[in-house]
């Protein structure tokens, strides 16, 4: 890819026809475990993601903890669906190759919001669950640790292409 | 509760705005997929907080494990949470007890 950066109203990249598959499937993964988050078998990976996704807000395992999670985790995976269908949509157009993503600033909050439950998601089934896990991955999950350092990568540029927004 | 207020380094507005009676707080906490550029871009953009108090806040999160963002009533706090949650970042609200 190319990095993101502002034209005008806009922020600009272009990705590789595959990056583009991989952001479009990845989009897609997040949204179906969101959709399917009732039946996640307890300690799965897909319940650790999940668990990552709405975390406990009060954080003792209590009442209060349910009763959060039955007045929020609608409209947050509601929202967060909705995310990944933006990301999903603002890649449509550039399936072809060289064709530049351009993000309003609605989509760029999906789009950063998308990149965060897709690394969260990813980093579930990964295990990493400290700083130092990054290191210690075994060979078989080298592939997706690859896309979620990638995935880091579009998230920093984008960040970069907003810091003028700041000044 | 394990975690009481002493454990948290409260600055002098926090300990302003709990003397007039705000008696819960939103933590967030470290983890190891979050860029710290997207936790201050959060910071900045959602609480409205200065570069260098978003870059501090976020560094206390990072080094400590956690850091108050806000304070307020439990309402308030469960709002930010969710917004947090909705930001992909790991936050709690707590009552500060003493």
């Amino acid at each position: 890819m190319t990095p993101f950066a502002r034209e005008g109203d806009v922020i600009v990249a272009t990705f590789e026809p595959a990056e583009t598959e991989i952001l479009v499937q990845l989009a897609d993964d997040v949204q179906q475990l969101l959709a399917d988050a009732a039946e996640a078998e307890p300690d799965s990976t897909r319940s650790r993601a999940i668990d990552r996704l709405l975390p406990a807000a009060y954080g003792d395992g209590g009442d209060d903890d349910a009763e959060f999670r039955r007045f929020t985790s609608e409209g947050l995976v509601e929202r967060k669906i909705g995310n990944a269908q933006s990301v999903i949509d603002t890649l449509q157009g550039a399936k072809v190759a060289a064709t530049p993503v351009r993000l309003n600033a609605a989509a760029v909050q999906a789009w950063l919001r998308c990149l965060t439950d897709i690394r969260l998601s990813i980093a579930a089934g990964l295990g990493i669950d400290g700083d130092d896990d990054e290191s210690s991955l075994a060979g078989s999950d080298r592939y997706l640790f690859d896309v979620y350092r990638w995935l880091a990568f579009v998230q920093e540029s984008l960040l970069d292409a907003l810091e003028a927004d700041f000044s | 509760m394990a975690q009481t207020l002493d454990a948290i380094d409260v600055d002098a507005e926090l300990n302003e705005r709990l003397s007039l009676g705000s008696p819960w707080i939103t933590l967030v906490w470290n983890d190891p997929v979050n860029l710290m550029s997207y936790v201050s871009y959060v910071f900045r953009s959602y609480f409205g907080f200065s570069k260098a108090e978003a870059e501090r806040r976020m560094l206390q999160v990072h080094t400590e494990g956690r850091a108050v963002v806000a304070s307020g009533t439990r309402e308030e706090m469960e709002r930010h949470v969710e917004a947090m949650h909705g930001f992909g970042l790991w936050a709690t609200l707590q009552r500060v007890d003493a």
